[in-house]
């Protein structure tokens, strides 16, 4: 609220972003763990997404991933419509497309020739399911664990259509064998050093441009609702707007995360809006401070990266999810606000 | 009264909980300036008959004229927009936010998402926040979380939160509750410096505080108006009496 208050914020985050760049430096430019890193990035912006909705608003959106999941797909059917024709049907249509016998290339994909239509795409098309959702359930006072149940519905029915127009979506396949993002000169590997640098440099900016919204009067805003929706309503304000207009937020940022996870990953897959990822989401959130968007960033980073690393371990091969059950339990029990808590409450002043 | 304008009339109001008429026919006529208590037993409809007015619940039949205008079952925000403020009878404020967050959420006329999305505290907004807090006497708390105030403190700013909008008619349900008697006393004294500038409706059971504030008196009794009147026609109506203050009178009720 006050100036200091603010001050301090964007200096906490200022030096975390900043922190981001050299890690590419201190993991020697090892191209898998570069990537690793670079997956890790996109799957905190997905929490920064759900922090806004969950955290700052009070909307428990189990079906975040479907936002992610969306924006992935949008950029891998601009990729993947810009592969050699070696590995495409005749005409440029897709491999898979030609294995299902689809003859000519679907309308909805043709815009997708261009990257520009894609990027956009990845953004506009979760905010139009946002919206939707916003206005159907949102705006018609539903609320608390109904917008749970019906944003994990939502999530399902859209992962199933999308295995089940295998001929336009790939199916359980996924949308595989992309062409690497080239922007101008600049080509972005995904084991590359660059791919790593541009995913943190959109993450730092939409961190900090969410940063600026929660530190507005319509964050505040946003916070009341959470706290008591009712009060707000008295006050003249329209509670339903406001909240679909954080679940569009949400499903921008999470629409940007799933078009950067595309790159890094080299493909896009069902498993990209399946329950599990959906409801990791929450646990990310829950560890790192779901009221906080760089704790919930952090509780993502540290979450999946431990993931890597125990399922990597020999000594934890077989155990690693009992480990991660464990840490989520124990932060549910002693840190009610996640780590983000923790370290305002030891660190303040 | 009879020269004052007429601010805000309920005409045979009637909600129908399931069969069960919480508010039966009820008329009421609030004008310009005045501060009506509306005391009742227990189930008798007083905050109903709020809720009705600042659209909570929606009425089965009857109208709700506010400034000559119909505002009956309107959305609550809208209704909330014409210059109708609610106070609830649980304490309701922002507990995750400061006080300072609290009047700040609640000090602004442009109420739409976009007008509010890159729009941040500035000097003109602290002076008044500083005002109205002054004014319920949080001045010293405004860093303090909401969930860290007394209960009396919730209870100012709340009224803080409403009185901040400057609404034309403000609906209070029972301010005084829980509050320690010292707490009762700032708030009628609160009360009295409210209603030199606002139309009140207090829905309220501590009798002391009533007399103490009130202009009129409306009395319900199952969901109608028993009686009418000043506190001391009130007490000695023999309606009221039977129904709610006892045979003892107001005084000791």
């Amino acid at each position: 609220m006050n100036k200091k208050n603010y001050q301090k914020d964007f200096f906490i985050y200022g030096v975390a972003c900043f922190a981001l760049f050299f890690v590419p430096l201190i993991l020697g430019n090892d191209p898998f763990y570069i990537n690793k890193s670079s997956t890790y990035i996109c799957l905190g912006l997905l929490a920064v997404s759900l922090s806004l909705s969950w955290g700052y608003t009070g909307i428990l959106n189990l079906g975040n991933a479907v936002f992610f999941g969306l924006g992935s797909y949008c950029m891998a059917m601009s990729l993947k419509l810009k592969t050699d024709a070696v590995h495409t049907g005749s005409g440029g249509l897709p491999d898979f497309m030609v294995w299902n016998n689809v003859k000519t290339l679907p309308w909805f994909w043709e815009p997708f020739h261009s990257l520009t239509f894609g990027v956009f795409a990845g953004i506009f098309v979760p905010v139009l399911l946002a919206l939707a959702l916003g206005f159907s359930i949102l705006r018609g006072r539903i609320a608390g664990v109904y917008v749970a149940i019906i944003t994990l519905a939502v999530l399902l029915v859209v992962y199933l259509l999308i295995m089940d127009q295998q001929r336009y979506t790939g199916g359980f396949n996924g949308i595989t064998d992309l062409v690497t993002l080239k922007v101008g000169i600049l080509e972005f590997d995904a084991y590359h050093p660059a791919t790593y640098y541009l995913i943190t440099i959109v993450m730092t900016i939409v961190l900090f441009i969410t940063l600026l919204i929660t530190k507005s009067r319509a964050g505040l805003i946003f916070q009341a609702i959470r706290d008591d929706e009712n009060r707000v309503r008295f006050l003249g304000y329209d509670v339903g707007n406001y909240k679909t207009a954080a679940m569009c937020l949400s499903a921008a940022i999470a629409g940007i995360a799933g078009m950067l996870y595309t790159i890094v990953m080299e493909f896009a897959s069902p498993t990209f809006l399946a329950v599990p990822l959906s409801l990791s989401i929450v646990i990310w959130c829950a560890v790192g401070g779901r009221q906080s968007l760089l704790g919930s960033f952090l509780g993502a980073i540290v979450i999946t990266a431990g993931q890597g690393f125990l399922s990597e371990s020999e000594t934890f091969l077989h155990t690693w999810t009992l480990v991660m059950g464990f840490v989520f339990v124990l932060s549910v029990l002693f840190l009610p606000k996640g780590l983000a808590g923790f370290f305002e409450k030891y660190f303040k002043k | 009264m009879e020269n004052k304008k007429k601010l805000l009339s309920l005409e045979s109001i009637i909600v129908d909980f399931d069969g069960f008429k919480a508010v039966n026919d009820f008329d009421l006529n609030i004008f310009d300036g005045e501060l009506r208590c509306l005391i009742g037993p227990n189930g008798a409809g007083k905050t109903t008959v709020l809720d009705i007015i600042c659209g909570k619940t929606k009425s089965s039949s009857g109208k709700v004229i506010f400034n000559n205008e119909s505002i009956t079952n309107l959305e609550e925000h809208l209704i909330s927009r014409k210059g109708i403020g609610r106070k609830f009878q649980i304490p309701s404020v922002f507990k995750e936010l400061t006080v300072q967050e609290n009047l700040y959420v609640a000090l602004n006329s442009d109420l739409g998402f976009f007008k509010n999305v890159f729009k941040f505290f500035n000097k003109s907004d602290r002076e008044k926040i500083e005002e109205i807090a002054s004014f319920v006497g949080l001045k010293d708390e405004l860093k303090k979380t909401a969930q860290f105030l007394s209960h009396g403190q919730t209870q100012w700013l709340e009224i803080a939160l409403v009185v901040l909008k400057q609404p034309k008619l403000i609906l209070m349900d029972e301010p005084t509750a829980g509050m320690t008697s010292y707490e009762t006393n700032q708030t009628a004294e609160l009360f009295n410096k409210i209603k030199k500038t606002q139309t009140l409706i207090v829905v309220e059971h501590d009798m002391g505080f009533v007399k103490e504030i009130s202009d009129i008196i409306s009395v319900m009794h199952q969901g109608k108006l028993l009686s009418e009147g000043n506190a001391s026609f009130i007490e000695n109506d023999p309606k009221v009496k039977e129904a709610y203050l006892g045979k003892k009178g107001i005084t000791n009720a």
